[in-house]
């Protein structure tokens, strides 16, 4: 790839990043104390880009020549969704190479930005229509996460009480309790027909011995 | 390329003789003259950058610096630094403990350059200097990185220059060339020909009120050596690992030699 597009691309990217940390003093300050140098591979359009921290946020590159702690590889989809809290890489269809801890450092950041909607509308709209903008988007914002966490509490209501595809909590709760209580029983059970068979074999050995 | 231009082979000029454009001058005449042409445009030489490369400069200038590899307390001369845009970005990234020297042989432009640092508030560890590359006053072994990005071409003698900055980097420390060259796709020679020779004079005289400066710049371009001479006259100088990276189909390259 040329590299004046390549360099448009990091540019982009590091404006719009740049501009999220601006409105976050506290992301940005953790930023700031990430040196290592992360890389990510897109496979296909191929492009790796590199990034690290400064105390002016996000610096993103599309040459590096420091040595890259950690590799991330995979589609740019695939690299995109390890912004939803993945706990695992596996079936990600991401390849990671180097450091885990720098990724988990990064992924906290990432997840933990908190944007001042309201400073940063009153940039654009004034000190009387911004704030009012800007509590407008929070609002709007923490409406849409109780909405997303309520429709996947309805839906998992829904498939398990309505369709009763699956079981609920409080079934594979007793379920597995009461597999537990069996196993302990059967447990008993064995230990006490072991203790039984030893009883019942010992004397008849003593008195072979003595005849 | 025009057929009409002379032969851009450096090496072919006669010894006291040199290039300014397609004119043939006096090799101790082209300072003067480039200097002209610079203390006519400095005033708006951002503006015409912007408009000349539609902001593409920047991103030429960008890549650069990633290709430095400079970090905090890191010595950069940059050579021929005009509005200082490479310096600014080193001084960021050297640090309180490096050193930036922002140099041109222009003191219409270094003065611009200056000004410009300083209102943007950078003056920890940036240090001006108005000097002509062939005869750097530094020490031996004294850069990491020396950077000369559009200015090679107004040099009298490039590889006086080249065996200058040799001298002063440190070694392992690297030299960093960006500067127009030739485009690797015939159908954008072309166009880039039509875009150089007469859009290019037009905005300069719109603008600048200085059509002539403006075709200087696309003749001095046109006589710039091309990729693999400009390589070749580093390795000449004395550099190692030489490479270079076309940008924007080869309109534009940067040549990267390491000080062994």
């Amino acid at each position: 790839m040329d590299p004046s597009i390549s360099a448009a691309i990091t540019a982009s990217i590091e404006s719009v990043i740049n501009t999220a940390f601006k409105y976050d003093p506290a992301s940005q300050q953790k930023i700031a104390e990430i040196t290592d140098v992360l890389a990510i591979e897109s496979t296909a359009p191929a492009l790796t880009i590199y990034c690290h921290g400064t105390s002016d946020g996000v610096r993103i590159m599309s040459h590096c020549e420091a040595p890259t702690a950690t590799q991330l590889i995979g589609t740019p989809l695939a690299l995109i969704s390890l912004l939803k809290k993945p706990t695992t890489l596996a079936g990600s269809g991401v390849e990671l190479v180097g450091s885990v801890g720098l990724l988990q450092r990064w992924q906290a950041i990432l997840n933990d930005l908190d944007i001042d909607w309201e400073d940063a509308i009153s940039n654009v709209l004034g000190d009387i229509a911004g704030p009012m903008a800007g509590k407008i988007i929070s609002s709007g914002l923490n409406w849409s996460r109780q909405q997303n966490a309520e429709q996947a509490r309805l839906l998992k209501e829904y498939i398990t009480e309505e369709l009763k595809v699956t079981p609920s909590k409080a079934e594979i709760t007793g379920f597995s309790e009461a597999v537990g209580e069996i196993k302990m029983d059967a447990e008993r059970l064995q230990a006490r027909f072991s203790q039984l068979l030893a009883k019942t074999y010992a004397p008849t050995n003593n008195k072979d011995a003595q005849e | 390329m025009s057929a009409t231009e002379p032969n851009n082979t450096e090496s072919k000029q006669s010894s006291d003789k040199t290039h300014f454009g397609y004119e043939e001058v006096r090799a101790e005449d082209k300072a003067e003259r480039v200097a002209g042409v610079f203390h006519s445009v400095a005033g708006k030489y951002d503006l015409m950058n912007d408009l000349m490369s539609g902001g593409i400069h920047r991103l030429w200038k960008r890549f650069t610096i990633e290709v430095s590899g400079v970090r905090p307390g890191h010595k950069v001369l940059d050579i021929a630094g005009g509005t200082g845009d490479l310096a600014y970005k080193f001084s960021k990234l050297v640090g309180d403990t490096g050193q930036v020297i922002l140099s041109d042989i222009n003191s219409s432009m270094l003065s611009v350059g200056r000004d410009r640092l300083i209102d943007r508030g950078v003056n920890r560890n940036v240090q001006y200097a108005q000097l002509d590359a062939q005869f750097l006053p530094f020490a031996d072994d004294t850069f990491d990185c020396v950077t000369i990005a559009f200015g090679l071409r107004n040099v009298t003698d490039k590889d006086m220059a080249l065996r200058s900055i040799l001298r002063v980097l440190k070694p392992g420390g690297r030299l960093l060339v960006l500067e127009f060259s030739k485009p690797q796709n015939s159908l954008l020679e072309k166009v880039y020909d039509q875009y150089s020779f007469r859009l290019l004079p037009f905005m300069g005289k719109v603008i600048t009120n200085d059509a002539d400066s403006y075709r200087y710049l696309a003749e001095s371009i046109r006589m710039h050596p091309d990729q693999d001479t400009l390589k070749g006259m580093m390795d000449t100088a004395g550099f190692a690992n030489t490479e270079f990276y076309n940008m924007t189909g080869g309109i534009v390259a940067l040549h990267k030699g390491i000080k062994p």
